[in-house]
């Protein structure tokens, strides 16, 4: 047998720490996550605060889905650069989007983005926290509101969306197919409702609210939702409840619009921008919707913007113009001409800001109507004060105006309608009195139209009342006789045409998502 | 971290060599239920030349068979605790309400309180021989490792909040063959060492979370590769790229893309799925960045005083997406800057195509430029004259500060001989990390450098 002549053994072994659990679950100290997060009332504040913020990425890109979509707004073709970016805007407007549409995609990241930032705050707000039980009430309304708003948008973009309600907190929680249009519409209700509940109403403190959501921007919510169901006396008897609340019409129209009079007792619920140097805070909508100039000076204040790569869009089409009667003064508060030339590279030089009222262009000289609901002075360049309106009360009289229409009620409905119409025209001379049901509906459609331009009711408006299809058609006709550059997939006014698809992101990544009916992919 | 570990040594002779460990990692990074991990490793080693029946062959100088098994565990990926929810705040957080600025903190990550170690299970099998008198050695390696538990951002459907998360994907198979050759050639007054090594790696992905693939990025302008079960890691993945439509009739009959107007001159795709219109599920694998293999050879000379250096390596059966040429030297969708002269050859008119590859210019056509598709896919094989260096050292005889003086003159990047038209075949977007491999956007040419040297040496 053979000697052995070396061996070595090397054994080593290290310590065993008694307390091994503790020691590797702490969480980071030096970091904020969310094991020593929602604690405090600051620290549900500061999220609450963050999950309105994402209403600005909405309301940013909101108006492509929405007054874009209708006949009341258009684009300036750019011919110089027709890339993606651009196309994906032109094709929501010219009604041949499809599920790569990178608008679309940002929209419905967007909501997602509010939703689960709600989901969060509503989840923690259950666990073992320092919050006393107002705070806990109010900040559970507001989340509860924010949450049906954004559902809200959502299903009547998309269709029934998957039905997110609580935090994501393993991969597969996120894969989730699509529920139903009814099932999301119930959770909406549910939320509104509860909102309502816990909600107090709005304080005005000199003439403003701070902006948060109240009582009446959750009944305001829940009463759209209602007439979208065509669930009419639902609608009237939370719509008549807003009055009780300290919402009046302001004097003038546009009053309304001033940043002087930001969340006044007209306003029910905007989204909040405050313009200043520091930024993030700030909102730009005018500079999207002037012409692609070198300088906006002349129409803003006489500060000089380059929108040339950013403006363009949101554009009135004569059809809407059209549509405001002789002595209105809606129009030209709601719509200011640019004047000038456009050069070689279709941007335009401004040589005059005009009124819109009997405008004629000067000779050699092409006029470009533009929103101006959201023109208010400015002192630094693309940083604008305005917010942004989502409901106000003569939204509310028209709704209920339409309500009570809709239940055979054409006194109380021209009451309503005719106290918008009395502050638009100034005195009473222009009141309609017919109480035809369809010619009432007629015209309540009309006023809707003419008082909430540039606001984003036009979309929802046409596609709840069932017009959508008939007033598009005829609209595409015109369009297409003015529009030589449109393609030939433009204008497919289909009724599948009414939501937009499922980005294609969505249901690539989640075979359950399935892509709504029409669309290709 | 937190580890407990455990080893045994064993050498008998150094001809049986015996090597076992374990350790059990605990480390703070993971989800709350996985932090622990335990991996098990085992080595041996045979000198078959000292056994008494090699001894006596004297054309071997020396022979070692080896093998080792084991599990290996990875922590190391770029955030620290992915595994939680981070707390975001700043400007893009905060709100106002009425004009008056309210902080906002909310969750900015999407934790992941089940992630767990990432696990390498490897074998290695080789064998190191020298012969005749050490002239030639030559080593040969084998190894087999799976990969589970693979760590990486994923994405994940919106209704989360957010677009990604940290997340065990799933497995990838590793496998190949590895040579190395060294051998003294020369030995006289002129001297001639080499090294030749080649390498021939594959690897397969076994299984990934829902859907089984991952793409680069949600849009297809954008979406050049995608892993995938039962392919490689980072396949090319677009539209097959079939000419310009010829004229009417040929658009008038063939499959188009349902928004990009076709017309004659713009791209034709092929309709993969055979559905009648081109999209995004006419998108198919057009390509492979993994080499079919990597070479690369070493020559050493030495005469005299002078001597002289050339390294060359290359890899062979690999293919390169051309997407800095594409997507912006030729795409005429929107002006990116400067085009290639060559798209002056573009398609005119149906009399004048042109080179039948770059689409005519007319509005609404041009979206389709920006698509990946299988144009793009280039043969990336390439052999590469690396560095050359040529030395000469100063005989010193009898100096009594400097041991030597050695000038040199050496380049990089003399020679590159591929079939690649873009700046650099050696191109990799995000590194070799599998993902993103073989893709060329923005990348920087190659420079070729030429430098000189004195070097000194003193007593």
């Amino acid at each position: 047998m053979k000697k052995i002549q070396y061996i070595a053994i090397v054994f080593v072994l290290m310590t065993v720490a008694s307390c091994k659990k503790a020691f590797l679950d702490t969480a980071p100290p030096d970091q904020v996550s969310e094991a020593n997060f929602y604690q405090t009332t600051t620290q549900f504040r500061q999220a609450l605060a963050s999950t309105y913020v994402t209403l600005r990425a909405v309301f940013n890109e909101d108006f492509y889905m929405t007054e874009m979509r209708s006949d009341n707004t258009d684009y300036d073709y750019y011919p110089v650069n027709v890339g993606t970016a651009y196309l994906a805007r032109y094709q929501l407007h010219d009604w041949n989007d499809d599920a790569n549409n990178s608008y679309l995609d940002d929209e419905y990241r967007y909501f997602y983005v509010g939703i689960a930032r709600c989901n969060t705050i509503l989840d923690h707000l259950q666990d073992p926290n320092q919050v006393d039980a107002a705070d806990k009430t109010e900040i559970q309304g507001e989340t509860e509101f924010l949450r049906a708003l954004y559902y809200f948008r959502a299903v009547r973009y998309f269709g029934g969306v998957p039905l997110s309600l609580h935090e994501v907190t393993t991969s597969s929680d996120a894969y989730i197919p699509r529920a139903s249009t009814d099932d999301v519409y119930k959770q909406i209700i549910a939320d509104a409702t509860d909102a309502i509940a816990k909600l107090p109403a709005a304080t005005f403190t000199k003439g403003a609210q701070t902006g948060a959501a109240t009582k009446g921007a959750a009944t305001m919510l829940l009463a759209d939702v209602y007439m979208t169901q065509k669930s009419y006396a639902a609608a009237e008897t939370l719509l008549k409840t807003l009055s009780g609340m300290g919402y009046s019409l302001l004097p003038t129209y546009s009053a309304v619009f001033s940043t002087a009079n930001k969340n006044s007792v007209e306003s029910i619920f905007e989204v909040q921008y405050t313009a200043g140097a520091a930024g993030g805070q700030q909102s730009n909508f005018i500079y999207l919707f002037l012409p692609r100039t070198t300088s906006t000076a002349l129409i803003t204040s006489n500060v000089v913007t380059n929108n040339t790569s950013t403006g363009g869009w949101n554009v009135p089409t004569q059809d809407l113009i059209n549509a405001y009667e002789p002595g209105d003064t809606r129009l030209d508060a709601s719509i200011g001409v640019a004047e000038g030339t456009y050069d070689a590279s279709d941007n335009m030089t401004i040589t005059a800001y005009k009124s819109i009222v009997n405008y004629t262009p000067a000779a050699g000289k092409v006029g470009r109507a533009f929103d101006k609901k959201v023109l208010n002075p400015v002192t630094i360049a693309n940083n604008t004060d305005d917010d942004w309106p989502i409901y106000r009360y003569a939204d509310a009289l028209l709704l209920l105006a339409e309500a009570q229409n809709e239940q055979g009620e054409s006194g109380n409905a021209l009451l309503n309608l005719n106290t918008v119409r009395q502050r638009a025209f100034g005195n009473a001379l222009h009141n309609i009195t017919t109480t035809d049901q369809t010619t009432l509906r007629a015209d309540i459609a009309h006023e809707r139209r003419v008082e909430l331009a540039f606001e984003n009711h036009r979309w929802f408006d046409l596609v709840r009342t069932g017009t959508a299809i008939p007033v598009m058609t005829a609209f595409a006709k015109q369009i297409k006789l003015i529009h030589t550059y449109l393609t030939a997939s433009a204008y497919d006014v289909e009724a599948y045409r009414l939501i937009y698809p499922i980005p294609f992101s969505q249901t690539s990544l989640n075979p359950q998502i399935k892509e709504n009916p029409g669309y290709s992919f | 971290m937190l580890s407990t570990i455990a080893r045994i040594d064993y050498n008998y002779k150094e001809k049986y060599i015996l090597q076992l460990s374990a350790r059990d990692d605990g480390s703070s990074r993971f989800g709350t239920d996985n932090k622990y991990g335990f991996f098990p490793t085992a080595s041996a080693g045979w000198v078959a030349s000292d056994e008494d029946f090699l001894k006596d062959v004297k054309q071997i100088n020396f022979l070692k068979i080896r093998a080792s098994f084991g599990l290996t565990g990875n922590n190391f990926f770029s955030s620290n605790y992915p595994s939680l929810s981070q707390i975001g705040s700043g400007t893009a957080y905060n709100y106002t309400f009425n004009n008056v600025l309210q902080q906002g903190e909310i969750n900015s990550t999407l934790g992941n309180s089940q992630l767990r170690w990432e696990r390498n299970k490897q074998l290695d099998i080789g064998f190191d021989i020298s012969l005749l008198n050490n002239r030639i050695n030559f080593t040969y390696d084998y190894y087999h490792k799976i990969t589970d538990g693979l760590i990486q951002a994923m994405p994940v459907p919106y209704n989360s909040g957010f677009t990604s998360i940290v997340y065990n994907t799933g497995a990838i198979k590793f496998w190949g063959n590895e040579f190395t050759l060294n051998t003294t050639n020369l030995t006289g007054v002129l001297k001639w060492t080499s090294n030749f090594n080649i390498s021939f790696n594959r690897n397969l992905v076994t299984s990934l979370v829902s859907p089984g693939y991952i793409v680069r990025n949600n849009t297809i302008s954008s979406d050049y590769d995608r892993t995938e079960v039962g392919h490689p890691l980072g396949m090319f993945y677009g539209f097959v790229f079939e000419g310009l439509y010829k004229n009417a009739a040929d658009v008038a009959n063939s499959p188009k893309e349902t928004l990009a107007t076709a017309a004659p001159g713009t791209i034709k795709f092929k309709d993969v799925n055979g559905d009648g219109v081109i999209n995004n599920n006419d998108r198919t694998f057009i390509g492979n960045p993994n080499p079919k293999f990597e070479y690369g050879f070493t020559n050493n000379f030495t005469y005299k005083h002078f001597d002289l250096n050339i390294t060359m390596s290359g890899t062979y059966g690999n293919q390169i997406l051309n997407a800095d040429k594409w997507a912006y030297l030729t795409n005429l969708d929107g002006a990116r800057g400067g085009l290639l002269a060559a798209v002056a050859d573009r398609w005119r008119s149906e009399a004048d195509p042109g080179a039948g590859i770059y689409p005519r210019t007319e509005t609404g056509t041009t979206s389709l430029g920006r698509d990946v598709e299988s144009q793009w896919v280039e043969n990336g094989s390439y052999l590469a004259v690396k560095n050359i260096n040529l030395g000469y050292t100063l005989p010193l005889k009898g100096n009594t500060t400097l041991r030597n003086i050695r000038v040199s003159v050496s380049m990089d990047n003399i020679l590159f001989i591929t079939k690649y038209s873009g700046l650099n075949p050696e191109v990799s977007l995000n590194g070799l990390n599998g993902y993103g491999e073989g893709i060329d956007e923005n990348s920087y040419p190659i420079y070729r450098t030429a430098s000189v040297g004195v070097s000194a040496s003193f007593k």
